[in-house]
């Protein structure tokens, strides 16, 4: 009861306030603090909408106000280049490992993408004496920052400490799913049959100094 | 002088009735006076209805009537591009299946080529809307049912699919509407039913089939202005994103259907816009409870976990498996 009472009250509350626009609409003019954020376009020295949602204005940063507009319900996303993704390896060569991307930050796709992660991109240091057998298996599930995109997959790279093998199963008793337990940057290992295996391990942070990290 | 081409016209392959209304020029007549011709031009859509978000399944949908017109577009989430079909691009692949209910059509030999016509004619009018260059190298499947045909085909199509591209989520550089006029033997059809665009067809096809007998009244009927116009426009910049036309029009002709048209397309932006607000206004407000009842979800598990830490973990699953009514049976 008193939930539905606050419901009522948040929204009522936020009707007031929101502003709605519909793409093609104008919303200001270009400015040097004004910055054209996600959902809107420049055109002719006018910024304009190009999704149908709120208009959402961030004054945070008193330099500058970032302008952009949020859709409300579904709202797309694609891999775009910085963003860090979770995928699950698919196919390990010599020179790459081919991944398929499912998550995008904390947003689950509908749809997996293709990614590509290059041997050089493994590890930050001692980049040359990367085995990709040594980092990857097949199956394994990955954290990776989109590099760029090519013209037929999203380039990804692990060379940081935070990402990496997050979960991964011993390629013997794969059936039991049983996943390994972490015990370096290098190495993980079995808990049931102590099997110890090399992958690239990430070094999970909680959530809270991922945020501030943002 | 003024060749009639013979063959079929792409832009009014939008309507065909069932029966083959007439066979000679004769019947072409009577089928004439059947119709009602209207008495002043007036300027207005016909009857509409639109609904964003009408399937639960698809992320981007739209349903439309135009009068009798029913047209449903679905807009799925942009795809990669399959390796076979990668043109060296650099912007996003639009593609538009256009597909007729078997019930919608009442000749189905034809309805193939009518569809692949369709499909590309709404490709290159949606190509200037949508912000390509945010989906590289993503190809985006846009699909068209067609429940009901009674003219106006492709300008339904085109804002039934703007609606469900905006539905989708997907960046427009504005809203597109689109209508159709037409003129024959003196009479300015706005919004043409299936008839019209049939007798359309038909005066080139029928004036085929006579073939060179009736040379003269071939001539005669050419002289006459026939022919159909499709405008598919975009306001805010006053942009054309497709102009279609077939048939023989004076330059005058041309300017007064298009104005026609781009008075329709204002209207029915105005229409669109009310549809597209509401169901923004709709979606809010969902959004809304759903994070209310997230907060409430997150503040029940935090009492859990003050709990927990107040009582220790043992005590606390004792105190849960006693609250289970399995455990009493």
């Amino acid at each position: 009861m008193t939930a539905e009472g606050r419901i009522t009250a948040t929204t009522s509350h936020n009707e007031d306030e929101i502003l709605i626009c519909l793409p093609g609409e104008r919303l200001c003019r270009v400015e040097d603090n004004i910055i054209v954020g996600q959902g809107t376009y420049e055109q002719g020295g006018y910024i304009y909408a190009c999704k149908s949602g709120i208009v959402h204005i961030d004054e945070t940063t008193e330099k500058c106000q970032i302008v952009s507009v949020h859709k409300p319900g579904f709202h797309l996303t694609i891999p775009a280049t910085g963003d860090v993704v979770t995928a699950r390896v698919l196919v390990t060569t010599p020179k790459f490992a081919k991944c398929a991307i499912f998550c995008v930050g904390n947003v689950l796709l509908e749809s997996s993408y293709r990614g590509l992660l290059r041997k050089e991109d493994v590890r930050e240091t001692e980049k040359d004496r990367v085995d990709i057998y040594k980092s990857f298996k097949p199956g394994d599930v990955i954290l990776a920052r989109v590099v760029n995109q090519m013209e037929q997959s999203f380039m990804l790279s692990t060379a940081e400490a935070e990402l990496g093998v997050v979960v991964a199963y011993a390629s013997d008793i794969r059936k039991n799913r049983i996943p390994m337990v972490p015990i370096g940057w290098g190495e993980m290992q079995c808990p049931q049959t102590t099997i110890k295996e090399p992958r690239k391990v990430a070094k999970v942070l909680p959530e809270s100094s991922i945020k501030s990290d943002k | 002088m003024l060749r009639i081409t013979q063959t079929k016209n792409t832009l009014l392959d939008g309507a065909t009735i069932a029966e083959q209304l007439y066979t000679t020029p004769k019947d072409c007549e009577d089928f004439f006076e059947s119709i009602e011709k209207p008495t002043e031009v007036v300027a207005a859509p016909r009857s509409t209805f639109i609904r964003a978000g009408v399937l639960t399944t698809v992320r981007g949908s739209a349903y439309m009537e135009y009068g009798n017109t029913k047209v449903l577009a679905i807009v799925a989430p942009p795809r990669e591009l399959v390796r076979s079909s990668a043109r060296r691009v650099n912007m996003g692949v639009i593609n538009c299946y256009v597909n007729f209910a078997a019930f919608a059509s009442g000749e189905l030999e034809s309805v193939p080529e009518r569809e692949k016509h369709l499909g590309s004619m709404l490709t290159k009018a949606l190509e200037p809307l949508v912000c390509r260059n945010e989906f590289l190298n993503f190809q985006l499947d846009i699909r068209v049912l067609i429940l009901d045909d009674d003219g106006c085909l492709l300008s339904t199509a085109i804002n039934c699919c703007g609606v469900a591209l905006i539905e989708c989520g997907i960046s427009t550089y504005d809203l597109i509407t689109a209508s159709t006029a037409c003129i024959y033997r003196g009479y300015v059809f706005v919004n043409p039913s299936a008839k019209v665009e049939e007798l359309l067809w038909q005066h080139r096809g029928g004036n085929a089939l006579v073939g060179s007998s009736s040379s003269d009244s071939n001539k005669e009927a050419a002289i006459q202005e026939h022919g159909l116009l499709i405008n598919a426009s975009m306001d805010t910049f006053e942009q054309l994103a497709q102009c279609q036309q077939c048939g023989y029009l004076k330059p005058e002709t041309y300017v007064r259907l298009l104005d026609y048209t781009l008075e329709i397309n204002k209207s029915l932006r105005q229409l669109i816009r009310r549809v597209l607000t509401e169901r923004v206004k709709e979606q809010h407000i969902l959004d809304m409870r759903e994070r209310a009842e997230e907060r409430l979800e997150d503040e029940r598990l935090a009492t859990i976990i003050e709990r927990l830490k107040q009582q220790g973990l043992h005590e606390f699953i004792q105190s849960n498996i006693k609250e289970d009514p399995y455990t009493k049976k």
